[in-house]
């Protein structure tokens, strides 16, 4: 069979589905033209973590007999996909992106994984992560094992984190979707630098068993793809109970956009501040033109605002102290010191010293939080802000480092990713645009479980934008 | 001189290395002490909120 086209590897979930059941192409030569892409790309922007191409080869020639005898298991069937690699794969290295762990190897799948391999995805690789997730805070983009995510748009610009390598992957076109994680912003950071569609589910709909624990009450598990589409069709395949997992809810999802509510009736919540006022000067007018687009797919749109609460110390201390729980004996073995980032080590032992009574404190403002949000979704359907307020910084710059400018006074949405996720809501990652030839991101959020809401006002946005479908520079 | 070099003392290496690298060096900011303070400063900011004794924290949490 002659070498695939190249516009497989910019192809949608759906477009390579049907190449694959027009036999145009088989999922061996998928396997194949993406797990080479990973290996030669990947590590050009730091996103690769272990290539896996033979054994995903090997499961191709299964999914081509199972085709061949017209046996369709799920739309994923014989489409390559990589995970952060924070999720195990049996027999494989898994490290957490992180150097004391870089000899680990688990002797199970994780629950996500077994479950698209199961529905006949193809697994290329494991992707690169800043180590731990991140937690509990890091100064610098180099905290990771494999180097600084490099951003496919401009190099000399990091890709987000934690879930750098699904960020990269996916923009770059290594794989058509890659799963990572989120505790407060690591799916939606990365996706809106990168510019790729994203998806951080309801707390408890994915099971994280298999995943590395950061804190056990906020970590989830999401797809990064190229469209709203593909991000429904793998949340499909990957949520559901797990009696392994005690945070699961139990609750299946089916992507059916063609039921949730009518636009017309929705109420989407926004700030104009956060538009207007607190977004660098440049992304000013990429975000304005994203609230016009909105407005014009006929929801109402209404202005809101979170209620002043403490987000950033409450959900700054569960993390903190979590962390420092699962890796206690990291840190009392001293291994802790093999960390790239200095501020990450000093969270981690820093953490060991929160007193329970501040921790306490900040779980019973946690819940005033759901209970505060639970209002304001008596008001609107869905909140909507900008993900990141300005483009990606440069590689070498510390991440802590604060724009020198007076802060606008309404803090509207600006805290909605520490809230979103202290409440557990979804949230959807919406390329909009660019700034300085670097994408954009909005993120739009709704309550728990409103998965089908969020992803139906994706697509419709996705229809009259093309954001989504554009492709870094020099990226072929 | 050896040609040779054993993991054990390869390890030993890289990890002096990585030591040598994070040593703090003078002007560099106490990140230990910082941390605590950022801490401290969450607790405060806690500390602000005007909480229902009746109140009680998220555990067993779900969305």
């Amino acid at each position: 069979m002659p070498e695939p086209p190249r516009e497989i590897f910019f192809a949608s979930i759906g477009e390579l589905n049907a190449m694959l059941r027009a036999k145009e192409i088989t999922a061996v030569d998928l396997a194949r033209a993406f797990g080479a892409r990973l290996e030669s790309l990947g590590p050009r922007y730091n996103a690769l973590a272990l290539p896996l191409t033979e054994r995903a080869i090997r499961q191709a020639k299964a999914v081509d007999g199972d085709i061949k005898r017209g046996r369709w298991r799920s739309p994923l069937q014989g489409i390559p996909w990589a995970a952060k690699d924070l999720l195990s794969v049996a027999g494989q290295p898994t490290t957490w992106g992180a150097r004391p762990y870089a000899g680990q190897v688990f002797d199970y799948d994780a629950t996500v994984v077994r479950k698209l391999e199961g529905g006949g995805a193809l697994t290329v690789g494991k992707l690169a992560m800043v180590a731990l997730a991140g937690g509990p805070g890091y100064r610098y983009a180099a905290a990771s094992l494999t180097g600084p995510g490099l951003n496919p748009w401009d190099k000399s610009r990091w890709s987000g984190g934690s879930s750098s390598g699904p960020a990269i992957a996916v923009a770059a076109g290594l794989v058509p979707f890659a799963v990572g994680s989120e505790t407060s912003g690591s799916i939606l950071t990365p996706a809106a630098f990168c510019g790729v569609t994203a998806l951080r589910p309801t707390y408890g709909l994915v099971s994280r068993y298999g995943a590395m624990p950061l804190s056990w009450t906020l970590d989830k598990l999401g797809p990064f793809c190229r469209s709203v589409e593909d991000c429904g069709l793998v949340l499909e395949a990957i949520a559901g109970g797990d009696r392994r997992d005690p945070g699961t809810s139990g609750k299946s999802f089916y992507y059916a956009p063609q039921y949730a509510r009518k636009i017309n009736d929705l109420r989407i919540g926004y700030a104009p501040g956060d538009f207007a006022e607190w977004p660098e000067e440049g992304a000013r007018p990429v975000f304005e033109q994203a609230l016009e687009v909105m407005r014009g797919l006929g929801a109402k749109v209404v202005e809101t605002r979170l209620p002043d609460l403490p987000y950033g110390p409450a959900i700054g201390t569960i993390i903190s102290v979590d962390a420092a729980s699962v890796f206690e004996p990291l840190i009392a073995s001293g291994k802790v010191e093999d960390l790239a980032d200095r501020k990450q080590i000093a969270g981690l032992k820093a953490g060991l010293e929160i007193p329970a009574l501040q921790y306490l404190r900040a779980m019973r403002v946690r819940r005033l939080v759901k209970q505060e949000i639970a209002k304001l979704y008596a008001e609107v359907d869905v909140l909507m802000a900008p993900s990141r307020l300005g483009t990606a910084p440069k590689v070498s710059e510390p991440l802590d480092h604060r724009p020198d400018r007076q802060a606008p006074k309404d803090r509207g949405l600006t805290a909605l990713i520490p809230a979103g996720n202290l409440a557990g809501l979804p949230a959807l990652a919406l390329p909009c645009g660019l700034a300085d030839n670097l994408p954009m991101g909005i993120q739009l959020v709704g309550p728990a479980f409103s998965e089908n809401t969020l992803l139906a006002v994706g697509k419709e946005f996705q229809a009259r934008t093309e954001w989504h479908k554009r492709r870094p520079p020099g990226v072929a | 001189m050896k040609n040779k070099i054993t993991r054990r003392e390869l390890a030993g290496t890289l990890l002096a290395t990585t030591a040598a690298a994070q040593a703090p060096q003078a002007g560099a900011p106490d990140e230990l002490q910082e941390a605590r303070d950022q801490n401290r400063r969450s607790g405060e900011a806690l500390a602000k909120v005007e909480l229902p004794q009746d109140t009680e924290p998220a555990f067993h949490f779900s969305a």
